[in-house]
């Protein structure tokens, strides 16, 4: 796996930075609005001996939105979501709850599209209509999440970790869902490139890898505090804020020769 | 002869942001004899949209309506293409998750007298009771499929049950 030391890298503002149209600022649930879900009777998928301990829940506000609520790896899930706003890439939307008046606050994931599943099931589960170059395409837009992934050191890369959203007009959007396992690494650490998923290594559209490095050079210091910070303190404690702060400011300059490295940058 | 009956309950949700009440699609049974080699017999039994007559219930997602159509055959594959030293049944939850999900696994042990399909019937009139499940022949290895009314509507859901059997040596099932 190729790494790039931060040693060898230039520090501060990122080359590139005048070349690109600076990404929107992101809309951060304030701590605040923390909402209430509660247990679901509409959607209830057998999830026992998933990793995530999750399970199906709906908000008690309206009873109209469904999602997966996991009590671990909070922080993670959120700002995954969060980080990937500024870096223009597409991850499912985690928000922050809490189930049936716990104080605990969970991730509550939430599906990419009325109907989206996992692309390792999309080919069994849709049978003959599955159009595999749609697919394709759809995993190709996607490919900057390789640049994602490699910026925020995410673990336990694989097919069932990319989701499609099957549209009705017959498009297909895809995004990355779980990261249970990001931003583990210490701010000095190299930056890796990420051994999965398979199905966006196989669809590598160096433009679109292109564009998501240039993106995550062109965040600055304070969009990533302002992410960071948004966190509740009981969910992200300050000592890991400030090492994942530092962390993600140190390796976004890393991700370019990340990616050229791998061959997948023009 | 003792047996072991286990059956996973199939549901749908048509829309996975904004949920709807969800629809009962059938169930995946599962007998097991043990008589120095384990006999498996499998069957899926439910129910599924008649493409001439659209239930409105299932929504009008062009892709979400091939799963429909075709779930009773893709599971059955699934259950077919699972490690002999691996049940089923544990492993269907892990990929059909989505909008289309096996909700429950339950089980309890049962005789040999009634055969496979009296047992999927009774469970699947008892999952879903507003559908007429009366078979017109005893199948063995074959896929049927059958419309039927509710009510007095044009029929809207065909019921389709797939039975299929392995044979496996005693020692490679855990």
């Amino acid at each position: 796996m190729e790494q790039v030391d931060p040693s060898s890298a230039t520090s501060g503002q990122p080359q590139q930075q005048q070349q690109v149209q600076q990404p929107p600022p992101i809309q951060v649930q304030p701590a605040a609005t923390i909402e209430d879900w509660k247990k679901t009777t509409k959607w209830k998928p057998r999830l026992t001996g998933t990793a995530s301990g999750g399970s199906p829940v709906e908000d008690v506000a309206t009873g109209d939105s469904v999602g997966l609520a996991k009590p671990r790896d909070v922080w993670q899930e959120r700002i995954a979501y969060l980080l990937a706003q500024l870096a223009g890439v597409n991850v499912a939307e985690v928000r922050l709850g809490r189930v049936e008046g716990s104080q605990q606050i969970h991730a509550v994931s939430i599906a990419l599209g009325p109907v989206s599943m996992d692309v390792a099931s999309l080919q069994s589960q849709l049978g003959p209509s599955y159009n595999q170059q749609q697919v394709e395409a759809a995993l190709r837009a996607a490919s900057g999440l390789l640049a994602f992934h490699a910026w925020l050191g995410t673990g336990d890369l694989k097919d069932e970790h990319v989701v499609a959203d099957l549209r009705g007009d017959g498009t297909v959007v895809v995004a990355a869902i779980d990261f249970a396992s990001c931003c583990g690494w210490q701010p000095t650490d190299p930056v890796s490139a990420p051994g999965g998923p398979g199905a966006l290594i196989s669809q590598v559209d160096k433009a679109a890898v292109q564009a998501a490095v240039n993106r995550i050079e062109a965040t600055t210091d304070e969009a990533i505090g302002e992410a960071v910070d948004s966190l509740p303190d009981a969910v992200m404690p300050k000592a890991d804020k400030d090492r994942v702060k530092k962390g993600l400011c140190a390796r976004r300059a890393l991700v370019k020769n990340c990616m050229k490295n791998q061959g997948w940058t023009p | 002869m003792n047996a072991r009956l286990r059956w996973a309950t199939v549901e749908l949700q048509t829309d996975l942001q904004h949920a709807k009440d969800p629809v009962r699609l059938g169930i995946v049974v599962q007998r097991t004899a043990r008589n120095g080699h384990v006999r498996t017999e499998s069957m899926v039994v439910g129910r599924v949209p008649n493409p001439e007559s659209r239930p409105s219930e299932v929504g009008d997602n062009p892709a979400l309506f091939d799963m429909l159509i075709r779930w009773p055959e893709a599971i059955t594959q699934a259950v077919l293409q699972t490690p002999p030293d691996k049940d089923p049944l544990d492993e269907l939850p892990k990929t059909w998750r989505w909008n289309i999900y096996v909700a429950e696994i339950k089980e309890k042990p049962v005789t040999m007298d009634m055969s496979i399909e009296e047992l999927a019937l009774e469970l699947v009139h008892e999952f879903i009771p507003d559908m007429q499940w009366e078979f017109s022949s005893q199948i063995e290895n074959q896929v049927a499929q059958e419309f039927s009314s509710v009510g007095q509507d044009v029929a809207r859901w065909g019921f389709e049950r797939i039975m299929r059997q392995r044979e496996l040596p005693h020692q490679s099932v855990h």
